[in-house]
């Protein structure tokens, strides 16, 4: 093997680290919560690994999925019903509002405040690259079960989304969870917007510089076909 | 009583979605197209479960030479590497980068390439991680490791050290040469001239060069 060969193996190294934190349902910076490397080799103890596989995680899953389905077709019911009565000019793709930089309250848990920042658009262009088109909503996220961040599934997130959206008939939906400090957490809707943005791709930057360090964050997205 | 769930699901079940969004973001960065972005980013995704699959039911993937995620990072790249070619998209993003030319020559785009590419990846990770507690070198050597990991130029790396910029280029080729040498005495053998299974015979040995 030449030198050559060695630096574009360390270069793959790091690209392969990138690539496990990018996997990880919540991206995490502590050292606590990083998989100890056997662990994560085919072996019965994969079964024991991160708590979501340490609790009673069929129950959760149940109560969660049922959850998740109820406030999805709730939501659904009452935008078709709003569809039907609301004039088709009114519908037209709407403005982002303008984002405000009211505070949001999180609950604090274990000091770390939990928020959930959501990005809706209903514009059909969606290949196109466009902040502007997208507007912002942010709640803080208080899971009543007590469960953390790191334990929301993806329908979950999105689900919760609908019932907060910013706009009609939202045709993409990217939601996106955090967890960490208060004072790194988004302090405006521009902030939240440019976080996601990132986390998207849509900055050149790595996921892992897109959110402050200490913050962990989970993301999913939705979009019709 | 439900069936436990396989080791492969309970790994599905964790990393897929962080596979699609990987893909995902690998498509916006090559302004493939958001239109197409999801439904493609779900189909290399699933080529990659499906090649992973095939490397560990046919028992060629052995996790104790390389991570799960490690191995999936490799077939990710080359599968990634391979649509590219398929969809003639190079040219229109411009070149790729070294590492993904160097990836694409060594691997052969190809699963055995690919189990190689993991289990030197890994090789080298714990080397510059200071796991494998038999490797010759000290806190220095995995400094240096790390910082030409990170693409530091030679001046940075004499910053970091405080040593000359002409003491950090002799440093970096000596240690280069090292740990070249440590992992061809492990078995290891891989690069875009050849390559061979660690403990392989020759007989058992190819070569990717035509």
């Amino acid at each position: 093997m030449k030198e050559s060969d060695i630096e574009q193996l360390l270069k793959a190294a790091r690209a392969a680290r990138e690539f496990e934190d990018e996997l990880a349902p919540c991206s995490r910076e502590s050292s606590l919560a990083r998989l100890d490397p056997s662990l994560t080799r085919l072996d019965p103890s994969l079964t024991r690994l991160g708590p979501h596989t340490q609790r009673s995680v069929v129950a959760f899953r149940w109560v969660a999925s049922a959850l998740a389905a109820c406030i999805v077709v709730a939501v659904t019911v009452i935008l078709w019903q709003s569809r039907t009565t609301v004039p088709e000019a009114s519908v037209a793709v709407k403005p982002p509002r303008q984002l405000p930089s009211q505070p949001v309250v999180a609950p604090v848990i274990d000091d770390q405040v939990h928020v959930v920042v959501a990005l809706y658009r209903n514009d059909t262009n969606v290949n196109e690259n466009c902040p502007e088109c997208w507007c912002v909503a942010r709640w803080s996220a208080q899971w009543s079960d007590g469960r953390s961040i790191y334990e929301v599934q993806d329908d979950e997130l999105v689900g919760a989304s609908m019932a907060h959206a910013c706009v009609l008939d939202p045709k993409q939906v990217v939601v996106v969870g955090l967890s960490g400090p208060a004072s790194s957490m988004p302090a405006s809707d521009q902030q939240a917007l440019d976080l996601s943005l990132c986390l998207m791709g849509e900055v050149p930057a790595t996921p892992q510089n897109c959110v402050p360090a200490g913050v962990d964050y989970c993301m999913a997205s939705w979009n019709t076909r | 009583m439900p069936e436990p769930k396989s080791e492969l699901s309970l790994l599905h079940e964790r990393f897929g979605p962080g596979l699609v969004r990987h893909f995902q973001r690998r498509l916006s960065s090559a302004s493939a197209g958001r239109a197409q972005g999801g439904d493609l980013a779900e189909e290399l995704a699933q080529r990659t479960w499906i090649e992973f699959w095939h490397a560990n039911e046919s028992g060629a993937y052995d996790p104790k030479r390389a991570k799960p995620s490690t191995f999936l990072y490799a077939i990710a790249s080359i599968i990634w590497l391979r649509s590219l070619r398929e969809r003639g998209r190079a040219g229109r993003i411009g070149q790729l980068n070294s590492n993904d030319e160097w990836i694409s020559d060594a691997t052969g785009l190809d699963t055995a390439g690919a189990l190689e590419l993991a289990e030197s990846i890994q090789a080298i990770s714990d080397l510059v991680a200071g796991v494998d507690a038999t490797a010759p070198f000290g806190d220095e050597d995995r400094q240096v490791l790390r910082a030409i990991s990170q693409e530091k130029s030679e001046r940075e790396i004499a910053q970091e050290l405080q040593i000359s910029p002409s003491t950090a280029h002799q440093r970096k080729k000596a240690l280069l040469e090292r740990v070249a040498g440590f992992l061809t005495g492990r078995g290891f053998d891989f690069s875009p001239v050849g390559r061979a299974r660690p403990g392989s015979s020759d007989e058992e040995r190819t070569s990717s060069t035509p």
